[in-house]
This record gives C-alpha cells, sequence and structure tokens, in this order.
C-alpha cells in the first residue's frame, strides 16, 4: 500500500475523426448497427490519422497534462508508456516521447506492453519506484491506436475500439490523504490466441495472412467472467474492506454489456459504476485514466473516496486496485 | 444441475424470443437472433444460472447449436440426460 503517493494530474487527448454509428450504418446497411450499439453502450468513436500514431497523441496527451496543470517539464523524472500501437518494435517509444516533450535527459523512461489491464500495471511500477526513492514522480501515459489493426469489414471490433492517449503525473503527496493499493495481478498466456494481432511482432506471418486484429468475443467475455470477480473479491480482501464501502468502480471500458454483467455478478449497484464509452468507446489502455479524469470533472469522485480501478483483457492479463482519493 | 429444458428456456430469453420456438435442432444458422450478440447472451445466461461454472468451459465460446450446448453441459456434469 502506497501512502501519500497522488495521481495529482489526468489529461487526455482524443484524435480529430469521429466515427459515428449513424456513418458506419450508412456505409454498412445490411449491419443491424442499432443492436451491436444497444449491446455495447457505444456511439461513436475517435479515429486516428493515417499519419498520426500513439506517441503522436501521447505527445499531446502529455503537453495538455503539462500546459493545463503547469507542471515543471524539468522537474520530471520518470515516463512509462502503457502502449500495444508503438511507432516501432525499437527504439522504445517512451524515448521518442522524452525528446519531443523535453523531458531531462535524466528521465526514466520505459515502454510497458500491456492492453487493457495495463494503466494498473504501470500505475503500480510508478508508485514502488517513488516508494524506494528512485524518482519522485512519474508521468504514466497510456496511449493506443488499435483502429490501425482492424479490417473495415470486421463489425464487432470496428463498433468497438477507439483511439486516445491519456496521461497522468503521479507524485509524492505528503499530506494530501491519497493511499493507493494494495494491487492484485494475474496474468494467463493460455488466452493469447483469443486477442490477438498475428504478424505484429518478429514471428512471421504465414503467406497472405493479414496482421488484422482478431479477437474471440465470447472467449474473452467468459475469461471476463471467470476471472474478474475473483479479482475483485481478492483485492477487497486484500485491503480488508468490504465491497459496501467501495464509493466507485472503475472497471476497463469494454463494453456496457461486459461491464453490467460483471456488476450483476458482483452485486454492485450502477450508482456506483462509471460508465464512460457512449462517445468515447473502448480505448484499450486509456479507459480507467480518462473514465477518473471524467469522473473527477464531473464531481463523481471526491476526496476521501474509496475509488477502485479493474483492468483486464488482452494477454490474458488482469489488475486491480483500491485508491482512496485525496486532495493533491 | 440443468435439465434439457431450463436450457431451451435459457436460450429462448437470451436471445428475447417466444417460448417453443427453440428445439433439440436449433443453431446458430436456424434465427436471425442468435448471432454473435446472440452468443453472448446465451453464454452469460448460462454462467449465471450455473454459479459462474460456465466460464472455465472455452469450448462453449463455440457451441453454436442445442445439440453442441448439451453435449459440452453435459460432459461437465452441469446438465442432465
Amino acid at each position: 500500500m502506497y501512502r501519500d503517493i497522488a495521481i495529482s494530474k489526468i489529461s487526455y487527448h482524443l484524435p480529430r475523426t469521429v466515427e459515428t454509428n449513424k456513418v458506419i450504418k450508412k456505409q454498412n446497411p445490411e449491419w443491424d448497427v442499432d443492436k451491436i450499439e444497444l449491446k455495447t453502450g457505444i456511439k461513436q468513436r475517435y479515429i486516428s490519422g493515417i499519419d498520426e500514431t500513439a506517441v503522436d497523441l501521447a505527445t499531446s496527451a502529455c503537453f495538455k497534462l503539462l500546459n493545463e496543470h503547469e507542471v515543471d517539464v524539468s522537474a520530471v523524472d520518470a515516463i512509462i508508456l502503457v502502449t500495444q500501437s508503438p511507432d516501432y518494435t525499437l527504439p522504445t517509444s517512451a524515448c521518442i516521447i522524452q525528446n519531443r516533450l523535453n523531458l531531462p535527459k535524466s528521465v526514466l523512461a520505459f515502454d510497458i506492453n500491456l492492453g487493457c489491464s495495463g494503466f494498473v500495471n504501470a500505475l503500480s511500477v510508478a508508485a514502488s519506484l517513488i516508494t524506494a526513492g528512485t524518482v519522485s514522480n512519474c508521468l504514466v501515459v497510456c496511449a493506443e491506436t488499435y483502429t490501425k489493426y482492424i479490417d473495415e469489414a470486421d463489425r464487432a471490433n470496428r463498433m468497438l475500439f477507439s483511439d486516445a492517449a491519456a496521461a497522468c503525473l503521479v507524485e509524492k503527496a505528503p499530506g494530501s490523504e491519497f493511499c493507493i493499493g494494495p494491487f492484485v495481478f494475474g496474468s494467463d498466456g493460455s488466452g493469447a490466441n483469443e486477442l490477438i494481432v498475428k504478424g505484429s511482432g518478429a514471428r512471421k506471418l504465414v503467406e497472405n495472412e493479414k496482421n488484422y486484429l482478431f479477437m474471440n468475443g465470447a472467449n474473452v467475455l467468459l475469461f471476463a467472467l471467470r476471472v474478474v470477480p475473483l479479482l475483485v473479491k481478492e483485492t477487497l480482501k486484500k485491503t480488508g474492506v468490504n465491497i459496501h464501502d467501495i464509493d466507485v468502480f472503475v472497471f476497463h471500458q469494454a463494453s456496457e454489456l461486459v461491464i453490467k454483467t460483471l456488476i450483476d455478478r458482483l452485486s454492485i449497484p450502477e450508482s456506483k459504476t462509471l460508465f464512460d464509452l457512449e462517445d468515447i468507446g473502448n480505448t484499450v489502455s486509456c479507459t480507467l485514466p480518462i473514465a477518473l479524469s471524467n469522473a473527477l470533472d464531473q464531481n463523481k469522485i471526491k476526496r476521501g473516496n474509496k475509488v477502485m480501478l479493474i483492468g483486464f483483457g488482452v494477454g490474458y492479463s488482469w489488475g486491480s486496485s483500491i485508491i482512496t482519493w485525496g486532495d493533491a | 444441475m440443468l435439465v434439457r429444458q431450463d436450457l431451451i428456456e435459457i436460450i429462448e430469453d437470451a436471445l428475447e424470443i417466444e417460448r417453443g420456438t427453440i428445439d433439440d435442432n436449433s443453431n446458430v444458422e436456424w434465427h436471425e437472433k442468435w448471432d454473435s450478440l446472440g452468443h453472448l447472451s446465451i453464454l452469460i445466461k448460462l454462467d449465471k444460472r450455473l454459479d459462474g461454472r460456465c466460464s472455465p468451459i472455452s469450448e462453449l465460446s463455440r457451441a453454436y447449436s442445442v445439440e453442441k450446448l448439451m453435449e459440452i453441459l453435459e460432459e461437465n456434469s452441469l446438465l442432465e440426460q
């Protein structure tokens, strides 16, 4: 458990292009767009431009954070980028961002290759580094352009995934009453083939195979039903708090169907659950920080609230934590 | 443990279709509502009814017929013959 370490600032950036369900319906009159919208809860998504990458989006989100919150660039000690759509296999995208932001050369910069659980993982790494005294603050940045991996004809994935970047400043905040953790994590690589972009790394494709995103939606759903309720219970047990003591549940915004099914299993009221899908879509690792940012703006999270973060997905990988929100 | 009729009713509820519409020969090609989203609804209802005992059975993700669902559930001692 990390006391007096705060998520003190959050900003996010979305690409300019918006793809609404109306547009998709017009392009694909044979698709049952209304039915899909009803299940996913998503009405529109953001699509990165041809020359616009996760690094571009991440840089914009960081600039926004630095400017909006008047953060001194020279005071940043570390940057962790969570992405599965890096500009290159190498070099590390976080290093490119260090240069673009003109962060000090003493900065610790690295990428974490995780999807929907990535924010929780990166948050734990940042809090550990700060507690160990390695750094005094860390930019945790999530950025994804999954839409570049999606076949235009892939009805299910096209209507879910959206591009975005979100940046958070995690830092020491004595007296803030912030408390992050404990964390619970899990991984199960037996699910690797259920959500995958084949041909996107060093393992070569068979001839003529396209490197599009593949998702076995039914198996990913079964994974979520199998793992997430236990993850939530384990995190509560480790923290020593009752489920009724949690003020706000922030699930990875996979789809409304998934979130509603999970809260039904856990008997969590909708009123305590954030739904942040309708206008943004599933932005992979960005969903948690974007939902947090919007909830803070809407005063849905207040000082003293216990906020549970629950990330789960590609890998399979999952992670959860409880944050007592302070005033940093 | 389910019996055959429970399974049939779970599928009908999940697909939001009238009672008596589904029989042992029904499958994903047979009814327009039994598409990929409809199949997710079936899995959610089945897993809830069976207290989470369906979610470890990945074969259910591709069980696109009543016959196949019955076969898998029986193999896993979740359906009585």
